[in-house]
């Protein structure tokens, strides 16, 4: 199961929503929903390399 | 104690880490601080896993693989007490994706000489498009630590509560005080080329052409565009002798002997390391374990 779970999760990009509590370990989230999102990495350099090739 | 987040952040700048710094309370965690600031316990990096081999024994297996991203290379060790990871690594057949998350960790034989690696704790095949998306997270990551430390530069005196104040978190303003007064004033300009560089290598305009006939994780791990060449020079060459004669039981040569043996041979300990650096990136010698080098 573990391992199915990571072929899912592991890496991917996730809009996760639900109730955070906060304790020695730091934080934890308790799941209600969440999807997988879909990022559109060429774009998104592309915007950011435009940004660092104007402020040079 | 708080789980300790895992970095995102290229091997280039990993690997000018010479810093080690030891957190507070009962187990202390260590942390590697970039010249840049991260604070590292622990990393996730994805990459193409060029080589995997046993550096240790049949009974007693060490795996060592290396990973590229588009500025350089991580260097895992996986052996008995990383017992998932290494049968992770075992079975794999580079060149293949992988994502590997672990404890970030430094070895320094002697003053001035450190080597980085990460000890995982999971690795698991992934695909191009994990890869791709790993590149941009490390490339926000790496705007971020860069935007903070330029602010950093122009504060005088620098202080933590300064940077917070600023808008930096308080994690990452911690790493830049103490990457601060450890490198000094570091060329920002260096950084912001691996940036550039991170960021173009996701855009296929700037990508090189794909030979036809190869294999598609090959092209990706092509990131030596300026590889040097492969024959050793003159002072490269009496290194690699020393080398291969002192590994006498096929472990490697242990550094202290190489370094004893460079000096009565009229090699300064700055041309050894330099010389060790040099056959590392051709690919000429490798670090079977920390601490020892072996002839390929």
């Amino acid at each position: 199961m573990r391992d199915e779970l990571a072929d899912l999760l592991v890496a991917q990009p996730i809009e996760a929503r639900g109730n955070v509590t906060s304790d020695d370990y730091g934080l934890m989230m308790i799941v209600e929903t969440a999807k997988l999102l879909k990022v559109d990495v060429q774009s998104e350099a592309r915007e950011m390399l435009e940004g660092l090739e104007g402020s040079t | 104690m708080i789980r300790e987040v895992a970095w995102r952040l290229f091997a280039s700048e990993y690997n000018d880490a010479n810093l080690e710094t030891e957190g507070t309370g009962e187990r202390p965690p260590s942390y590697i601080v970039t010249p840049l600031g991260a604070k590292v316990n622990r990393v996730f990096v994805v990459g193409v896993i060029t080589d995997v081999e046993n550096v240790g024994t049949d009974g007693q297996p060490m795996w060592r693989a290396r990973v590229s991203d588009p500025t350089g290379t991580f260097h895992v060790y996986a052996g008995q007490y990383q017992p998932e990871a290494a049968a992770t690594l075992s079975k794999l057949k580079p060149p293949v994706f992988g994502a590997i998350v672990g404890k970030s960790r430094i070895y320094s034989p002697q003053p001035g000489t450190t080597y980085t690696s990460i000890r995982p704790e999971t690795i698991k095949a992934v695909d191009e498009t994990v890869r791709d998306f790993w590149i941009l997270e490390a490339c926000r990551s790496l705007q971020k630590r860069l935007d903070a430390m330029a602010e950093a530069q122009k504060m005088d005196p620098l202080t933590k509560e300064g940077l917070v104040k600023i808008g930096v978190k308080e994690a990452i303003a911690d790493g830049i005080v103490q990457a601060m007064n450890h490198y000094g004033r570091v060329d920002l300009s260096r950084y912001t080329a691996m940036l550039a560089e991170g960021l173009r290598y996701l855009l296929p305009e700037y990508r090189e052409p794909i030979a036809p006939g190869e294999p598609v994780v090959e092209a990706a791990a092509e990131t030596k565009k300026e590889e040097p060449p492969r024959e050793p020079d003159e002072s490269e060459a009496k290194v690699l002798e020393i080398i291969a004669a002192l590994d006498k039981d096929g472990k490697g040569a242990p550094w202290e002997g190489i370094l004893e043996n460079a000096t009565s041979k009229g090699v300064s300990k700055d041309s050894l390391e330099e010389s060790i650096n040099a056959l590392l990136d051709k690919g000429l010698i490798y670090e079977p374990i920390l601490g020892r080098m072996k002839k390929i």
